[in-house]
C-alpha cells in the first residue's frame, strides 16, 4: 500500500463532496491511498497566476512546504502531492514549476514564510490522481478491481480546460488526451467521443454572465447526446457543476431537452468497484444519477457476485 | 621603414564627422611615418596614383589607408601595391567610417578616436612582413549530392560546361520531390513532362556519372582537392541484364505501401518506384523482401528470363576526387502527424498537400479521379488549411515556407476543373503570391473558379461520423466557422530533409536555428558556403518554389566552375601559422576550428614520435579561432601577428 499526501481544495469539502468519498474509497482499494494533508489553505486558485504579484503565490507554496512534511508521516509515500480538482492542480503545478526554475522568487516567498516556521526547498511534484491512476496505478489493475461493469453506460469523456492547458501543467496531450476514455473503457463503459470534449463550459461566469455558461453547456451536451452519449464524465469540479446545474435550469425552461447525468470520474470508479452508493452524494447533483444507473441495473440490485 | 598614410574623406561621409586634415597633421608625428596626406577620394583612380606616386618618390614600404571598411576596398588598395613591386600585405586599412563617422557625431570625439586607431594602424604596420600567396591545383570534376530538381539542373549546367560531374542520389531515381507533384503553378504545367526529359538528359550526358541508390559517406581535404567516399547500396537486380518486362513483379508475394504514391498504394517487394525512373531499373527493397536473408522466396528470380536478379549483391564503396561540391539535398514536408490540432495524421481524409498531389495525379492510386482515402468516393466539400504547421513558433515551424498559399491554391482550383459541382474552401492567414504571374493565378482561383477563400485559422478538425468537422474563424467577419467536409487538405510548410542534416554535419557546414544550410552570405553569396568549394542549391538552404530552385542550381554550378575552370588556386596568406617547437599536440586547436583545416599529425622529432597541429592552409581562413584557443601561444596568425594586435590595444589604451 502506498500513501500519498492529498490535496482537497474548497470545492471537494462543500458541494463535491461525493468525489472526494469515492476517490479515498477507490484509492484504498488500488492500493494507491489519498490521506488528507493537515492544516490545508486554498491553493491560491488560478486567477492569482494572472499577476506577477509574488504574495500570491504564498498560499500554494505554503500547501507545498506542509504536505512534504506530511509525506514524511506517511508509508512509502514518494514527494507528491496528489489533488483531485483539476484547477488546483493547475496552480500548483505552474507555481511549483515557477520557483523551481526562479531561486529569487523562492527565497522571497520562504522569507514571508519564515514567521509561520515554514520553508519550502522545491522538492515536491504536483500530480492530478488521474495521473496516478494512469502512470503507477495503471488500467489493467483498474480492470481487475472492477466486479459491477458499467455496462449500458455511454459515456463521453468532458476535460474542460485546466486538465489540457498551459503547456507547463497540462497532465494528457492537448489535442488528443485519452486518459479519460482509457479509464472510462477500463470501467467496461461504452466510449463516446464527442469533437466538443475541451470547449470551456464558462467556468467562473457561471457567478455573473449565466447566460455564457448556459450556451457552452448546451453546445458540449447536445453534442455528447448526438453521438449517443447518455452521461458526461468529467474531472473539474467546476465543469461538473456547471453542466449539471445549467442541464437542470434549461430543462426547467425549454421543453423536450432531456438532460443527462454528469460524473466524477472516481464516481464511475466506485460504482464499478462496488462501493456503496451513498458515498456519492447523488442527492447533490441537479441531475440525479440514479434513475438511469437503476433502468441499467448498475445499482439497486442484490449483489450477485 | 617609410610608412605613408593616406586619409579619405569619402565625400562628407569621412570629413563631417572626423577633422581629416587635423588627423593628418597627428599623423605626421607618428613613428616611422614620411608621408601623411589627405584625399577626397581615395580609391578613385587620381586618388590610387597618389600612393603609386608616393611609393615610387618617397620609397614608402608600408602603407596605412583611413577610410570605409576594408570589406570594401582592401582589394583595391592591395593592387595598388603589388602594382608598385609591393607585397600586398603590408597594407593597412583603418576603418574611419562605418566605425567612426558613421556612428557618432560630435567631431570632436570622433576625431580622437579616429586618430587613437590610426596610430594603432601605424605601430602595427611597422611590424607587418611580407606574406606569400601559395598556389594549389584544382581537380576539374564535380560532386554533386541530392538528385531533385536543384541537383539535376546543376549537373546539367556542370556537366555541359565539360566537367565529369557525379551525382548522387539517396533514393532509387533522381526526380526528387518534383517527381511526385502532379501540375505546377502559376502555369498549370505537367511536374512530370517538364522533369523527365531532363531526367533523361542526365542519364545520356556522357559527363554526367550518375550513382542512384548512394549515399556519401566521408569527405576529406579541401577546395579544389576533395576526396570522397559513396557507399552504393545494391539494387538486387543486375542493370544490364533487366529488360524491365516487369515478369518478377507479380508474382513477388510482399505487399508494400508505395512510397512515390504517399503509401496510398501497394507496391511489391521488387519494384520499380515510377514508370520513368532514371535510371530505369528494377530493384528489392531489402527490408521487406523473402529472398534477401535468409532466402525463403525467390518467385521472382525463378521467373526471370534473363537472370537479372542476384540476391547476393553487396553494397560498395567508391572513391572520387572532385575539385567542387553542390550539396542539393532538399527538403522534406512538415509531417502531419505532429499537428495535434488536425488529428496527429489519425483521420483518413485529412491529408497532406503532398497525399493530394498524388490522389490529383493521372499516374496516381485514384488514376487522377480525386477521392477520399477513407471510402474512395468523391468529395463535394473540401477544405484546404494554409499556413498548416508553419508560422507558429510555440508549436511547429515558426517560418512562412512561401510555396503552401501557391500550392493550395492550386489544389483547390484543379478540385473545381474536376468537381464541378463541388465546394472549395481555403483558410488561409494571408496570401502570399510573390512571384511572376502568381497574383493573377490566385485572383483567377478565386474569381473564375469560384474557390472560396475564408481569412482564418483552422482551430481544429474532428472526425465526425463520415464526415469531418471543421472549426475556425473568419477573421473579416469577427466569427466563428464550423463546417463539415469530406476531405482536408493541409498545405504543410518545408523543413530540412534529413539528408540536408546528414550532409551538413558530413560537411562541417554550418546551419540555421531552423535547420537549413546557411549561405555563406544570405544576400550576396546565397549559393556559397562558409567552406571553400562547397556550394549549395535549391531547398536545402531554405524554402524555395520551382523557379528559384532552378536558378540557384545553375547560380551554384557556375559558381563550383570558377573554381572548376583554374589550373591552380590562390590561397590567402593570412593563415595560421604552428611553431613546432611550442605546440604540444593538445588538439585544442582543432576543436576551435571551425573549418576543419587543423588536424593533429605525429611527427619525428628528436627521435621521439611527437603529436603536433597542422595547418591545412588551403582550408584555413584566416579567422585567428586556433591562435585565442592555443594556451602555450604555439600558433601565430599570420598578419594578425600577437604583437601587432598588442600595438594595436596599446595605441587605443593611450589617452
Amino acid at each position: 500500500m502506498v500513501q500519498y499526501s492529498y490535496f482537497p481544495g474548497c470545492n471537494l469539502k462543500t458541494n463535491a463532496k461525493g468525489f472526494e468519498e469515492t476517490a479515498i474509497a477507490v484509492s484504498k482499494k488500488l492500493e494507491a491511498e489519498l490521506v488528507e494533508m493537515p492544516s490545508w489553505n486554498c491553493c491560491g486558485t488560478v486567477h492569482t497566476l494572472t499577476s506577477d504579484n509574488i504574495m500570491k503565490r504564498i498560499a500554494p507554496i505554503r500547501v507545498l512546504s506542509r504536505s512534504r512534511k506530511h509525506v514524511e508521516t506517511l508509508k512509502e509515500s514518494p514527494n507528491q502531492v496528489v489533488t483531485l480538482c483539476s484547477m488546483c492542480n493547475s496552480t500548483l503545478k505552474i507555481v511549483n514549476n515557477e520557483v523551481k526554475k526562479d531561486q529569487e522568487i523562492l527565497d522571497k516567498i520562504n522569507y514571508q514564510l519564515e514567521e509561520d516556521e515554514e520553508t519550502y526547498e522545491t522538492d515536491m511534484e504536483v500530480k492530478h490522481f488521474l495521473e496516478i491512476l494512469r502512470d503507477i496505478v495503471g488500467y489493467e489493475k483498474i480492470s481487475e478491481k472492477v466486479v459491477n461493469p458499467l455496462e449500458g453506460l455511454k459515456i463521453s469523456p468532458y476535460y474542460g480546460c485546466m486538465l489540457l492547458h498551459p503547456e507547463e501543467a497540462k497532465i494528457d496531450d492537448e489535442e488528443m488526451p485519452d486518459v479519460l476514455e482509457s479509464l472510462v473503457e477500463s470501467l467496461g463503459a461504452e466510449l463516446v467521443m464527442s469533437p466538443l470534449f475541451k470547449f470551456c463550459c464558462g467556468s467562473y461566469h457561471i457567478v455573473d454572465q449565466e447566460d455564457i455558461v448556459s450556451s457552452q453547456v448546451e453546445k458540449i451536451v447536445e453534442a455528447a447526446k448526438r453521438r449517443g452519449a447518455n452521461a458526461l464524465v468529467v474531472a473539474c469540479p467546476l465543469c461538473a457543476y456547471n453542466i449539471d446545474q445549467q442541464q437542470k435550469a434549461m430543462a426547467r425552461n425549454s421543453v423536450g431537452k432531456s438532460p443527462i447525468p454528469v460524473f466524477y470520474f472516481t464516481q464511475l470508479m466506485a460504482i464499478a468497484m462496488g462501493e456503496p452508493v451513498k458515498i456519492n452524494y447523488f442527492n447533490d447533483h441537479f441531475i440525479n444519477p440514479e434513475p438511469l444507473l437503476k433502468e441499467l441495473g448498475l445499482i439497486g440490485r442484490k449483489k450477485a457476485k | 621603414m617609410k610608412i605613408g598614410v593616406y586619409i579619405c574623406e569619402c565625400g562628407s561621409n569621412i570629413a563631417s564627422t572626423v577633422d581629416v586634415e587635423e588627423l593628418a597633421e597627428q599623423a605626421k608625428e607618428f613613428p616611422n611615418v614620411e608621408v601623411s596626406r589627405v584625399y577626397k577620394y581615395v580609391c578613385s583612380d587620381p586618388g590610387q596614383v597618389l600612393i603609386k606616386q608616393d611609393i615610387e618618390e618617397k620609397q614608402l614600404d608600408r602603407i596605412v589607408v583611413a577610410a570605409c571598411s576594408p570589406r570594401m576596398h582592401e582589394p583595391t588598395f592591395r593592387a595598388v601595391l603589388e602594382d608598385m613591386g609591393l607585397n600586398p600585405y603590408v597594407l593597412e586599412i583603418v576603418n574611419i567610417r562605418e566605425q567612426v563617422s558613421w556612428v557618432h557625431n560630435d567631431k570632436a570625439k570622433g576625431t580622437v578616436k579616429a586618430a587613437s586607431l590610426l596610430k594603432g594602424a601605424v605601430l602595427r604596420a611597422s611590424l607587418m612582413h611580407p606574406l606569400e600567396r601559395k598556389k594549389v591545383g584544382v581537380t576539374p570534376n564535380a560532386l554533386v549530392i541530392g538528385g531533385g530538381i536543384a541537383g539535376i539542373q546543376a549537373s546539367l549546367d556542370l556537366a555541359d560546361m565539360g566537367f565529369d560531374t557525379t551525382l548522387v542520389e539517396k533514393t532509387a531515381t533522381i526526380g526528387g520531390k518534383m517527381s511526385q507533384l502532379d501540375k505546377t503553378f502559376p502555369t498549370l504545367d505537367c511536374s512530370q513532362c517538364i522533369l523527365s526529359p531532363k531526367m533523361v538528359d542526365v542519364n545520356r550526358h556522357p559527363n554526367i556519372d550518375l550513382l542512384a541508390l548512394s549515399e556519401v559517406v566521408e569527405v576529406d581535404g579541401y577546395v579544389g582537392n576533395f576526396k570522397v567516399k559513396i557507399k552504393k547500396n545494391p539494387t538486387y537486380v543486375l542493370a544490364d541484364k533487366c529488360t524491365l518486362c516487369d515478369d518478377c513483379v507479380p508474382v513477388c508475394p510482399v505487399i508494400e505501401h508505395d512510397e512515390y504514391n504517399q503509401g496510398l498504394s501497394p507496391r511489391r517487394a521488387i519494384y520499380i518506384p515510377y514508370p520513368q525512373a532514371v535510371p530505369a531499373s528494377y530493384l528489392i527493397d531489402p527490408n521487406s523482401c523473402l529472398g534477401i536473408d535468409p532466402l525463403i522466396c525467390s518467385k521472382c528470380k525463378d521467373v526471370c528470363g534473363p537472370e537479372a536478379i542476384d540476391f547476393d549483391m553487396k553494397p560498395e564503396i567508391i572513391e572520387k576526387e572532385v575539385g567542387a561540391i553542390i550539396v542539393a539535398t532538399g527538403y522534406e514536408p512538415y509531417p502531419i502527424e505532429n499537428i495535434g490540432e488536425y488529428g496527429y495524421g489519425t483521420i483518413p481524409d485529412v491529408i497532406s498537400g503532398l497525399d493530394y498531389e498524388r490522389i490529383v495525379s493521372a499516374s496516381g492510386p485514384t488514376d487522377g479521379t480525386i477521392r477520399s482515402p477513407s471510402d474512395g468516393k468523391i468529395p463535394k466539400t473540401v477544405v484546404f488549411v494554409h499556413c498548416a504547421g508553419s508560422r507558429d513558433p510555440s508549436k511547429h515551424l515558426p517560418y512562412c515556407s512561401k510555396v503552401c498559399c501557391m500550392y493550395a491554391t492550386k489544389h483547390a482550383l484543379q478540385y473545381k476543373h474536376l468537381v464541378h459541382d463541388g465546394t472549395a474552401i481555403n483558410f488561409f492567414i494571408d496570401i502570399r503570391t510573390a512571384g511572376k504571374d502568381y497574383e493573377e493565378f490566385y485572383q483567377r482561383a478565386a474569381e473564375e473558379d469560384q474557390v472560396i477563400y475564408i481569412r482564418g485559422k483552422v482551430s481544429e478538425v474532428f472526425q465526425d461520423g463520415d464526415k469531418i468537422l471543421v472549426k475556425g474563424a473568419d477573421t473579416l467577419t469577427g466569427e466563428t466557422v464550423e463546417l463539415h467536409a469530406d476531405l482536408v487538405v493541409l498545405a504543410t510548410g518545408l523543413m530540412p530533409s534529413a539528408g540536408t542534416k546528414e550532409i551538413a554535419s558530413l560537411l562541417n557546414l554550418s546551419v540555421g536555428m531552423n535547420g537549413f544550410i546557411r549561405e555563406a552570405h544570405p544576400k550576396l553569396k546565397p549559393v556559397d558556403t562558409a567552406i571553400a568549394g562547397v556550394f549549395v542549391a535549391g531547398t536545402a538552404t531554405g524554402p524555395k518554389d520551382i523557379p528559384e530552385t532552378v536558378s540557384n542550381a545553375s547560380g551554384a554550378a557556375s559558381r563550383a566552375a570558377g573554381i572548376l575552370s583554374q589550373d591552380e588556386l590562390e590561397i590567402e596568406g593570412t593563415v595560421a601559422q604552428v611553431d613546432e617547437d611550442l605546440c604540444r599536440g593538445c588538439g585544442l586547436c582543432a576543436e576551435a576550428c571551425p573549418y576543419s583545416a587543423i588536424e593533429i599529425k605525429a611527427i619525428n622529432k628528436y627521435g621521439h614520435a611527437l603529436r603536433v597541429a597542422f595547418v591545412n592552409e588551403a582550408m584555413c581562413k584566416g579567422c585567428g579561432s586556433c591562435a585565442a584557443a592555443c594556451l602555450n601561444g604555439a600558433i601565430n596568425q599570420l598578419g594578425y601577428t600577437d604583437s601587432q594586435i598588442l600595438a594595436l590595444i596599446g595605441a587605443l589604451g593611450e589617452e
